[in-house]
């Protein structure tokens, strides 16, 4: 080991890398020059608490990695390959970054970021710092980068359609944590920043019968809302074999049947349209369909009425006489009255691989796009 | 469905697979008996998608920069949540995907055994295979089986067979005169050749010793029902060398009657004083409890005086010294430094003469010179006291004894001076020192033989190759989780409700792919190895236990070819006793006839012999054995050698009148299955429960069946209104998709 990391606060928008463009370090010696030969490169990734989850070791070690060409006055190294697999699994017995919508409050999150932080050495030089970077499954577009450097990255825009008896919110990154608190998650300290949206002006249309999730350019967790027309399919394989019978003479031919089937797998397909949506929205539509992660949340005509407020004390519900009574966390309030409250949440892929922008000047008001999301779990459940 | 689960720290995390992985289990019933092809490690490559998991627990691999722990990862592999195999899964290439090689931990058994031996397996146990090889030991052995336990709880049986290697005993209850008439006279003495010679038979060991060791040794687990059968089997201990080349040296210790002489003087020079026999300063002494003899150069007294002119001699004799192979003594005698072990001297003495005295002529002592001390620059083996101590070895090349055994020293003293008319020897005296070993080479164990190192030598490989092609043993996977295996014959797996008996299967989804001749073989041959004993070739060219049909050739020969590595040996009816027969262990070619007109025979050596070994009481026809030079033992019992026993045969054909023949017990089934025309192959596809596809014990509850349920190679199988066994299957272990090929029960 080289060095105890010296960690420094995420406090500006140069220490957020998204993983899913290139990350590269050039690491240069004291002078600049070309005499530096070679680097090692430690770099710690964790999620979690910034200060108390730090891993004692590092997770990547690039050992004495040496220069290219005599001239060279730099080694480059090139993080995103191993940022991003400690993003999605830093637990390695599940797959990050996770969505669970919730009918009564912000969807719970988990897993969109880690931080990382780099220790090197340079030839015979003192070990030096690189600080501390958090990075998220989110990725720059190919103009952000210029003459050697990222310029900054664009935030995505905000127009958004709302749909009645959804719960909505944003997520963004968060850069007034402090290094001693900070933690990787949303949340008290969170390096995501999860804002509850209570749109004035929700659509009113009905009928919408699903919302979709997606992480977005900068990694957190967004949501679209297709307000057109809903198809559910279901896809079905099976294997038949033919039967033998013993004593063929004495079969029942109305009772046996003489072929069986193996295993059945069905595979939900979903085509969703997204209905006429504004010119200003494909933004939208672009990063959904470049998302590397997407759930489909489809929801039934049910909504909480007055009957379910109040409190819940292990899942039943009792009238509020004492203030000592504690709440459990899906308790209904006042302010859930008149949302969706059954749904089914299913993870997706999406199989639309082509994306024609359509634009007022070319298509006038009929600017509209159709998805197909193909569930990623077979319909009856087959885990083992 | 395949999980590769791979070490990542200290834990084992589940790879990404793409779900396409099947793992094919290919058994083949003809390969079963084939014992390197049942132990062959498990080897499968995998496609590992480049998942962000699968690159953490592979550890970046393909990228140069990173610092690795190396490319061989610990690994389990589960099928349908079944521990299938256990290994490393080697990762050695990136594309599209990483390309992953699993192999499993098990050694296969070739890469075990190699090329050892079974002798090799006993190595260990050298101390304990031991017995002595003596008169009176021919006189025991010839007539009961005895036991040595050995400390693996093995136990070995020997026995001396009733057979001669190298002439045909004569039986003749009224002519006692007759050559080789090995009747039991009590007049006969060591001057005649009419009792049964040490030097003429060999002991034999029981066939299950060195299976059960073997097995043991190499920490097999093994159920084998016949091997019950088979405890009266015993293998020919018919090496040609009684003693291995790394027999060890037998260290001369113990010493009586040391004694000291002058016995040459020469004294013209006058007035140099010659040692007498108890000056200190040359004398040859004995420390007798080390063994080691010393002997010392003359210092620097008489600077003018040499004594080891050309070194020091050392004489050696044994009294009666024979072998108890016949022919000559053959033993090697090593004169050792007694501190560096450096071999002065070595010799073989290889003579008939029983007394013969061996010199060590001369034996140069490095720092000799003409004038004492030593001459400068020679690395001297003398130390500073101008001594040097050595001690006798023995190494017998064949089986020798003696009864006694004496050693000498000669030293020289002399002084030679040139003058006007050359040089002139003036002064000269020899001393020798002497002592005797009174023990014979009984005593140290020098007359014991190895009862496994006398077996003929045989690659364990091809013992145990050959033990299953005698007896047509499948080898059979038990399911036990501790690897236990069944080698069963064809009887065995018809066995009533035993946990290795064939079991019918009812497969309800099998479908037909094509039918075929199930028979490509025109001529089958049976046989042992081709024996050069006496009796091993019949007059028409056939061999014996053999078996071969059609006997002539067809033109286009397709040979089903079962040949083993063991000999057997025919009984012979030349030896006219009532109650014993005996067989010819030599030979038919290249006798000698000796003075008395009998002929002697080539032994025949290094043949891997089985035979029975059956008690037989002479009831008074007593045969003799020799004793000492006037006296030979009566022998009332003998243990015959038989290829057959219990009705049951060594021979693969029909022998005489006895025809319950290897052939008959373990081959007729299949093979005339496949001559009958109506004996189709059949290729099926069935597609194999979950359950069917491996071996399952549910059933063992008492009062049921012992024989587990799922796919067993040496089930019978029903398809529809038909019955078939297993030639080849190929199974799908992931989908249970299953290619038989099937033969036809009648």
């Amino acid at each position: 080991m080289l060095g105890i990391p010296i960690l420094t606060n995420i406090d500006s928008r140069d220490r957020l890398f998204l993983a899913q463009s290139p990350i590269h370090f050039n690491l240069q010696n004291n002078a600049g020059d070309s005499t530096i030969q070679s680097v090692t490169v430690e770099v710690y990734i964790w999620r979690g608490f910034q200060t108390a989850d730090l891993p004692s070791t590092p997770n990547i070690v690039f050992n004495n990695i040496k220069k290219i060409s005599p001239s060279d006055n730099y080694i480059s190294i090139e993080l995103s390959e191993q940022i991003q697999a400690f993003i999605t699994s830093s637990n390695l017995n599940q797959n990050n970054p996770q969505w669970a919508y919730n009918a009564t409050g912000k969807p719970t999150t988990s897993g969109e970021g880690v931080y990382f932080h780099i220790v090197y050495k340079v030839d015979s030089e003192s070990v030096k710092q690189l600080g501390t970077y958090f990075a998220t499954m989110g990725y720059r577009y190919n103009f952000e980068q210029k003459g050697g450097r990222y310029l900054d990255f664009i935030d995505p825009e905000t127009p958004r359609r709302y749909a009645k008896s959804i719960n909505y919110d944003r997520s963004f990154i968060n850069f007034s944590t402090e290094k001693e608190t900070s933690q990787s998650g949303t949340g008290l300290n969170g390096m995501i920043d999860q804002v509850d949206i209570n749109p004035s002006n929700r659509e009113i249309q009905t009928g919408v019968k699903c919302l979709i999730g997606y992480i977005n350019r900068l990694g957190v967790w967004d949501t679209f809302t297709p307000f057109g027309k809903f198809v559910e399919a279901i896809d079905s394989k099976r294997d038949d074999f033919a039967l033998n019978f013993r004593n063929p003479l004495n079969v029942n031919s109305q009772i046996q049947h003489l072929k069986t089937v193996g295993a059945v797998k069905g595979n939900r397909k979903f085509t969703i349209n997204t209905s006429l949506i504004d010119e200003n929205n494909n933004y939208q539509i672009q990063e959904l369909l470049q998302s590397l992660k997407l759930y489909v949340v489809i929801f039934e005509d049910e909504v909480f009425e007055t009957l379910n407020i109040g409190i819940t004390v292990d899942s039943t519900l009792i009238s509020v006489d004492n203030d000592s009574i504690t709440v459990d966390s899906d308790t209904v309030r006042i302010q859930n009255i008149g949302f969706y409250s059954k749904f089914e949440q299913i993870p997706v892929k999406c199989n639309t691989t082509n994306f024609v922008k359509k634009t007022k000047l070319n298509d006038k008001s009929s600017i509209s796009y159709t998805f197909e999301f193909e569930s990623t779990n077979n319909y009856i459940n087959d885990i083992m | 469905m395949v999980q590769i689960y791979v070490k990542y720290g200290t834990d084992f995390y589940l790879l990404d697979l793409e779900g396409k992985e099947s793992i094919n289990l290919k058994t083949t019933v003809r390969e079963l008996n084939d014992i390197t092809k049942i132990f062959a490690p498990f080897t499968q490559s995998f496609k590992i998608p480049l998942t962000h998991k699968n690159k953490r627990i592979i550890e970046f691999f393909g990228n140069e920069k990173i610092l690795r722990n190396g490319n061989e990862f610990e690994a389990k592999i589960y099928i349908s949540g079944f521990l299938f195999q256990t290994g490393i899964l080697t990762v050695k290439e990136v594309a599209k995907e990483y390309s992953g090689n699993f192999a499993s931990n098990a050694t296969g058994l070739s890469d075990l055994i190699g090329d050892a031996t079974v002798q090799d397996a006993f190595k260990p146990f050298d101390d304990q295979t031991q017995i002595r090889w003596d008169l009176q030991t021919l006189k025991d052995s010839l007539q009961t089986i005895k036991n040595i336990t050995l400390t693996n709880g093995i136990i070995l049986k020997y026995g001396i067979p009733f057979i001669s290697n190298s002439r045909t005993w004569v039986y003749d209850e009224n002519n006692l005169s007759i050559v080789d008439n090995i009747k039991h006279n009590q007049n006969r003495n060591s001057n005649q050749e009419n009792f049964i010679k040490l030097s003429e038979v060999r002991p034999a060991v029981n066939l299950m010793a060195i299976m059960e060791h073997v097995i043991l040794f190499y920490k097999l687990k093994v159920v084998c029902p016949i091997f019950s059968e088979l405890n009266d089997l015993m293998v020919f201990c018919n090496a040609e060398n009684l003693i291995t080349q790394d027999s060890k040296a037998i260290a001369i210790e113990n010493y009586n009657s040391f004694s000291v002489n002058r016995y040459e003087t020469k004294d013209d020079f006058g007035n140099i004083d010659l040692p007498d026999n108890s000056e200190v300063r040359w004398l040859t002494t004995l420390n007798q409890t080390t063994g080691f003899w010393k002997v010392k150069r003359n210092l620097n007294s008489y600077p003018n005086v040499s004594n080891w002119f050309n070194g020091f001699d050392v004489d050696i004799q044994f009294n009666n010294l024979i072998s108890l192979e016949g022919g000559n003594p053959k033993v090697r005698i090593n004169v050792t430094d007694a501190t560096t072990g450096i071999i002065y001297g070595s010799a073989l003495i290889e003579n008939s003469n029983l007394n013969t005295v061996y010199r060590f002529q001369d034996i140069p002592i490095y720092g000799r010179g003409f004038f004492n001390p030593p001459i400068t620059g020679y690395n001297s083996q003398l130390d500073s006291n101008g001594e040097v101590y050595f001690k006798i070895e023995i190494l017998p090349e064949n089986l020798v004894s003696w009864s006694s055994f004496s050693i000498r020293t000669n030293q020289d003293f002399r002084y030679d001076r040139s003058g006007a008319f050359g040089s002139s020897r003036v002064l000269r005296a020899k001393f020798e020192s002497k002592a005797t070993n009174t023990q014979s080479s009984e005593n140290y164990g020098g007359d014991k033989i190895n009862l496994i190192t006398t077996l003929p030598k045989i690659k364990t490989i091809d013992f145990l190759k050959s033990f299953f092609k005698t007896f047509n043993i499948l080898i059979v996977n038990s399911g036990l989780e501790d690897g236990t295996m069944y080698w069963l014959t064809p009887n065995d797996i018809k066995a009533y409700n035993q946990p290795y008996s064939s079991r019918i299967e009812t497969y309800d989804n099998g479908v037909l792919t094509n039918k075929k001749v199930a028979n490509e073989y025109n001529q089958y041959l049976f046989s042992h190895k081709k024996s050069k004993y006496y009796d091993a070739e019949y007059g028409n060219g056939t061999r014996f236990g053999s078996l071969i049909y059609p006997l002539t050739p067809p033109k286009n020969p397709t040979k089903f070819e079962v040949a083993t590595e063991f000999s057997i040996i025919k009984q012979n009816n030349f030896f006219k006793h009532p109650y014993a027969k005996t067989c010819l262990a030599f030979e038919k070619e290249g006798a000698t006839v000796e003075p008395n007109g009998s002929n002697r025979y080539k032994p025949v050596f290094e043949e891997f012999t089985l035979f029975y070994l059956i008690r037989k009481e002479l009831k008074g026809a007593s045969l003799g054995s020799e004793a000492t030079n006037t006296s030979n033992f009566k022998i009332d019992s003998i243990l015959e050698p038989d290829f057959h026993n219990n009705g049951k045969s060594l021979a693969f054909g029909a022998e005489d009148i006895i025809t319950n023949s290897l052939y008959l017990n373990y081959y007729k089934e299949f093979i005339e299955r496949l001559l009958n025309p109506n004996c189709y192959q059949s290729d099926f596809e069935v597609v194999l429960k979950p359950n069917e596809i491996f071996i399952n014990f549910s059933n063992q509850i008492q009062g049921q069946s012992n024989i587990p349920t799922g796919f067993r190679p040496q089930n019978e199988i029903i398809i529809g209104e038909q019955i078939y066994t297993l030639v080849d299957s190929t199974i799908d272990l992931t989908t249970g998709k299953a290619k038989l090929k099937l033969i036809n029960n009648g």
